[in-house]
């Protein structure tokens, strides 16, 4: 009988070892799925603030090399002719020349395209902020019909059809392109478009000489009480990515941050945009009305439109023309070598 | 000595090869006790939907005249049920599907991909039931959800095309027709997206009386009459004026919605086959 405990014993010990060894054997697999995968080492510049990466897409240097491939891919949209890249050229700081962009067939979309660079660091996407993560913004672009105007399904269906996608995306995520993966492998490749060499930034990290005179006397007005640009352009990426109105009248029936909320008060509000490579990305606005940055600051001096909802800080600033020649000198110093695809 | 030894190991065999037996049932980290599997004690109930004009069932595509004269033809009709409950005897309820999406086109089958009907089934168990409650819409606490986290098949995924992506949210209800109001021709577009969630609705609960013994089948439905939407009393729409909203943009694109989701929830009826 003693032995019969003895079997029954060692039986149940090699039953749990089993148990426990399938476990870990399903954990193993997925350590070194994510063993075998590179991680992608983020060139953040010191100055910058930290990225929050998604817990659910880590960056690894082939979902990276990945999400570029798909970045560039027309065939992300319905009729093959557009691809991300498009709207967002790399030598222009992944923005368009476009006022407003164009989609598949000719449409022609509501907004001007923005730049990309440093994207990894917004907190909220889209021109009125209701996207939360980049992973969800890439739905936008690629459903939208007068963008890309594909479904992200069938789009996943077209890339596996293709040999090199379908083997691809099994070593990237262990599974075939489908809207998660496709949608982390965009979005990761987003996240490696970092700026930070600048003129301008080799300036805040202390090179004085990295600024001409006229550009540091640009910088001085930029953040001056007088004009105040700094107080939405804030911090080292220019912007404090809040919903404010500018002052620019509505030219059309884009509501801006009141098509979300439905507040009266929010119409006409849109995100404040980056002014990182702001030399690089005319034309400007959301709907990109004005087609040098000459016209920006015209806008501005004048104390915008005086429209309904504008923010109290869009007021007259009086300046002069060699200030406005400052002020340009000073968006030149803030044009990144990697904005300009180099 | 060695034959009682033998017989030992014998036994000992036995009842390893038991345990493993009932180990290999049971499967790993499923512990507790093992019994025999029972048939579930479950019946079905399928919830189809249905489209009037009057008393008439409404073809997609096909032209029909409303009450006010005015001709249409359905090109879209998608909206969600959620929280589908069904009330027992004694009052409690009994929830049967987070998520439906119905669609009124019909299946197309030169297509592989996932596809929504006017039919949903579901499996709850035998009882007494005596009303059926649901939602028009997407509750709030899951309408952020991330669409690229659900299976193609599911009603949440991007698949179904009910997300609004620049919003991150799902849209409700999706209609949209053409319509002739009295030009000659099918030029007046209709045009209805619903969502936010200020546009979930609740239901009543509606009457019904099921008796469900195990393995029954039952048959519900849910219709709603074209002419309720439109020109119910006191929140009548003015189709040729207002036949285009998304909702947002504007208070008046919100009033519209509003005006249609009330008007469309309040026309819902479910009968008992």
């Amino acid at each position: 009988m003693k032995k019969t405990f003895g079997a029954f014993v060692l039986t149940s010990v090699l039953l749990l070892v089993a148990c426990s060894t399938e476990t870990e054997q399903k954990e193993d697999n997925l350590v070194t799925l994510q063993e075998n995968h590179v991680p992608f080492e983020l060139a953040i510049p010191s100055h910058f603030p930290d990225m929050v990466i998604p817990k659910d897409n880590p960056l690894t240097v082939a979902k990276v090399e990945l999400g570029k491939q798909l970045f560039f891919d027309p065939s992300l949209s319905v009729d093959g002719s557009v691809s991300c890249a498009s709207c967002h050229l790399p030598s222009k700081a992944f923005s368009d020349v476009l006022a407003v962009s164009q989609g598949v067939k000719g449409a022609v979309t509501e907004r001007n395209s923005p730049s990309l660079m440093n994207i990894g660091f917004h907190p909220i996407f889209m021109r009125e902020g209701a996207v939360p993560t980049l992973e969800l913004q890439v739905l936008s672009p690629l459903e939208g019909e007068t963008e890309m105007a594909h479904n992200i399904v069938l789009a996943c269906e077209r890339l596996n059809q293709d040999s090199t996608y379908r083997a691809r995306f099994q070593e990237v995520f262990g599974q075939s392109a489908t809207p998660f993966t496709l949608t982390r492998a965009i979005a990761a490749y987003e996240r490696t478009l970092i700026g930070g060499d600048a003129p301008f930034d080799a300036y805040l990290l202390g090179d004085s000489t990295a600024l001409t005179p006229l550009q540091q006397q640009g910088y001085a007005l930029f953040t001056s009480d007088r004009l105040a640009c700094s107080s939405c352009h804030s911090g080292v990426l220019l912007s404090s990515f809040a919903l404010e109105h500018n002052g620019l009248k509505p030219r059309d029936t884009d509501p801006g941050l009141m098509r979300l909320t439905l507040n009266e008060a929010d119409r006409g509000k849109f995100k404040v945009p980056s002014l990182r490579n702001i030399a690089l990305t005319a034309p400007y606005m959301h709907d990109g009305r004005f087609a040098s940055l000459e016209a920006v600051i015209e806008h501005y001096n004048k104390g915008g439109d005086g429209v309904t909802n504008q923010d109290e800080r869009i007021r007259s600033l009086s300046l002069q023309e060699d200030e406005k020649e400052a002020l340009l000198a000073f968006f030149d110093a803030l044009t990144e070598a990697s904005g300009k695809g180099e | 000595m060695q034959l009682k030894q033998t017989y030992q190991w014998i036994t000992g065999l036995t009842l390893v090869a038991a345990l493993v037996a009932l180990t290999s049932f049971s499967g790993c980290g499923n512990g507790g006790p093992i019994d025999p599997p029972k048939p579930p004690d479950v019946a079905e109930i399928t919830l189809s939907f249905d489209l009037e004009n009057g008393s008439e069932e409404l073809a997609f595509q096909a032209p029909f005249t409303d009450v006010m004269g005015y001709q249409h033809r359905l090109l879209t009709l998608k909206f969600y049920l959620s929280n589908l409950v069904l009330v027992k005897a004694d009052g409690s309820t009994e929830e049967v599907d987070e998520v439906v999406l119905f669609d009124y086109k019909p299946i197309d089958p030169s297509l592989n991909n996932p596809q929504w009907t006017r039919e949903v089934s579901f499996t709850l168990p035998s009882g007494d039931y005596t009303g059926i409650q649901f939602g028009v819409g997407i509750p709030a606490d899951i309408n952020d959800e991330d669409p690229t986290t659900y299976a193609n098949e599911d009603p949440l995924s991007a698949f179904s095309n009910m997300y609004w992506n620049w919003a991150t949210m799902y849209r409700f209800i999706i209609l949209e027709a053409e319509s002739d109001t009295g030009t000659g021709s099918f030029d007046h577009d209709i045009l209805i997206h619903t969502g936010l969630d200020d546009l979930y609705r609740t239901s009543p609960v509606y009457p019904i009386s099921l008796s469900l013994a195990s393995g029954d089948q039952a048959a519900l439905t849910l219709s709603l009459d074209w002419n309720d939407i439109w020109y119910a009393e006191g929140a009548s729409i003015l189709l040729k004026e207002e036949h285009i909203t998304h909702t947002t943009d504007t208070q008046e694109d919100f009033d519209l919605a509003s005006r249609f989701t009330d008007n469309f929830v309040a026309g819902l009826k479910i009968n008992q086959e």
